[in-house]
């Protein structure tokens, strides 16, 4: 998964003049360049995927390069290596692990606690989107260690800290180590073990299976999206301490929002993950690319409106979703019949105000908040009382108080 | 700490008291660039009081390695630099190969359906090359990954050695 980072306009740090930076693109250095199937250069697309503006604004678009302009490859500059720019250390961090993505699956998480049917505790609620993101980082961190020489092939990759040597390999896996304990303790001792074990089992599931599977087979973007499917059950287990079949609803949403998410970004990448060597669905079947997207955008509509079955929000849910669903789907049919950098470009960037509209409708829509006692208390209390008033007749003239027992619930 | 400090009086640092080693840029050999600490050239690796990383390379796209050495290396620091040289070599190597096969088989499928009357290769019948080369590959790649996660452990051990005989070092003249 890959946050697009062209979004804002950046206050050009850069020094260098916009055409030195598209010589850029075309040294030898970035072998992209040799791409012969007529469509704009592969690092073209790559890095100016989401900005519809004039070409003036291709300086924009090499966001992770301008804040480390410290490496223009016009001087072929040696560094030392590790580097840290004064007062850099902690932006390093970030982009180790990949900030922004460890901030959607913390706010899935987060949706995911909100949703539950339990009272909301401010505290177990920080240790549960605080652990989740630690762990979510220490996961991206133990990739990017793995990944070194297949992300200095791809365009989209090479400016990683560990490709560019910022950081040692030592020093990533030990951040990794220490935030994966941290998040892993915050789950266990701030939420319950449950939450705990579905954290260290998608801390596993992430580095040890999805990542060597993504060079052996295409089954790793289904591994991948259960890993983005997890979060949401992690919150849902932090806030109730179990999981049952509204919690699946929401799983089930994210798991399905991968595949049309995934299929058009990964579109536009297919000559360097094939050099780069990892096999993906948009690569090696695109045809069955183009399909999942568009079936699974359609199982998300499908999710949409079972989750008021399941009483998980209310049932105006169902009707706020149908066209936020409705145009995920048309854009998913558009890729589908015409799958080309435009199709994947329109569905991909609104795959990512799709899942946050989602999530936010969600919390609108709730079917009941719980605060202080949870709903559980509230039946017993009813049931009781039933129980009460029936063995009363039942029983003719015993007292009521000596059968308080457990009543229908 | 900053072994570097004392070499280099004109490049005040900010954070020098921080981790962080810059090299004394030898004026003779490199002039530094633009106050950063970067060089100009491939460092000597006797010359420099630090790794230093260069500009990727053209054919295997991998960035090459100078890791420094002086007299007061240990054993253990000695087989980490070795075995880091041996392996980013042999990286190196395969991706030089690897990437120049991928470009002389794109070019010959790109002739190949110019020849047979296509105006220009469409991005569907490159997906076939794609596919193709993948599969081709795949066995190539699997025996490389397995190779790679190995060898990457093996620096990161050595490593983790080399730093810890560092801070027991640093801690020794204290006690």
């Amino acid at each position: 998964m890959i946050l697009f980072k062209g979004m804002r306009r950046v206050k050009t740090q850069l020094k260098t003049p916009v055409d030195l930076v598209l010589i850029r693109y075309s040294t030898a250095a970035t072998n992209t360049s040799h791409d012969a199937n007529g469509s704009p250069t592969t690092s073209q697309v790559l890095q100016l995927p989401l900005v519809s503006q004039p070409a003036g604004d291709s300086t924009s678009a090499p966001m992770s390069k301008l804040k480390s302009q410290h490496l223009p490859e016009n001087h072929t500059s040696w560094m030392p290596s590790p580097y840290t720019a004064p007062g850099k250390t902690f932006s390093q961090y970030k982009k180790l692990s990949k900030f922004r993505l460890t901030s959607l699956v913390v706010i899935t998480t987060a949706g995911g606690y909100a949703m539950a049917p339990a009272a909301f505790d401010p505290a177990s609620f920080v240790m549960c989107t605080l652990g989740t993101g630690l762990v979510s980082a220490a996961a991206n961190a133990i990739n990017q260690y793995h990944e070194v020489p297949f992300d200095s092939q791809m365009s989209r990759t090479k400016n990683r800290v560990l490709v560019t040597g910022q950081m040692t390999p030592l020093h990533a896996v030990t951040f990794a180590v220490v935030s994966a304990t941290a998040g892993l303790s915050m789950l266990y001792f701030g939420t319950n073990g449950l939450t705990a074990a579905l954290g260290a089992g998608n801390l596993f599931l992430y580095t040890t299976i999805y990542t060597p599977l993504k060079r052996i087979s295409i089954v790793n973007t289904w591994i991948g999206s259960v890993v983005g499917a997890i979060p949401p059950l992690m919150g849902w287990a932090g806030c109730a301490g179990t999981l049952d079949a509204g919690a699946m609803i929401l799983a089930g949403i994210l798991y399905a929002w991968q595949f049309p998410h995934f299929n058009a970004l990964s579109w536009n990448l297919r000559p360097d993950y094939s050099r780069a060597g990892y096999r993906m669905m948009a690569v090696t079947n695109p045809g069955l690319c183009r399909r999942t997207a568009l079936r699974y955008s359609v199982a998300i509509a499908g999710l949409s409106v079972m989750a008021p079955l399941l009483d998980v929000t209310n049932y105006w849910f169902a009707l706020e979703t149908l066209p936020l669903n409705a145009y995920f789907a048309y854009l998913a049919y558009k890729f589908h019949e015409k799958s080309d950098s435009g199709t994947s470009r329109k569905l991909f960037r609104f795959s990512l105000i799709h899942l946050p509209a989602l999530m936010l409708l969600f919390l609108a829509n709730k079917k009941e908040w719980f605060f202080g006692k949870s709903a559980s208390d509230e039946k017993k209390k009813e049931s009781s009382y039933l129980a009460i008033k029936q063995s009363a007749s039942s029983l003719g003239n015993v007292l009521p108080v000596a059968v308080a027992e457990e009543g229908p619930r | 700490m900053n072994k570097c400090l004392k070499c280099q009086p004109h490049h005040r640092l900010l954070l020098t008291q921080l981790t962080r080693c810059y090299a004394a840029a030898g004026p003779e050999k490199s002039a530094p660039i633009s106050g950063n600490g970067g060089l100009a050239n491939k460092p000597d690796p006797q010359d420099i009081k630090c790794d230093y990383i260069g500009p990727p390379d053209a054919q295997s796209n991998l960035r090459p390695y100078v890791r420094h050495y002086d007299d007061s290396e240990t054993t253990l620091a000695r087989n980490l630099r070795l075995k880091r040289n041996e392996v980013e070599a042999w990286n190196m190597d395969f991706w030089t190969r690897h990437n120049k096969r991928f470009y002389e088989e794109k070019d010959d499928f790109v002739r190949l359906h110019k020849e047979s009357g296509t105006e220009e290769v469409s991005a569907d019948q490159m997906s076939e090359f794609y596919k193709t080369f993948l599969d081709k590959n795949w066995r190539i790649h699997l025996m490389y990954n397995i190779s790679w996660y190995l060898k990457n452990f093996d620096i990161l051990t050595l490593a983790a050695g080399v730093q810890l005989q560092r801070l027991v070092a640093r801690a020794k003249p204290r006690s």
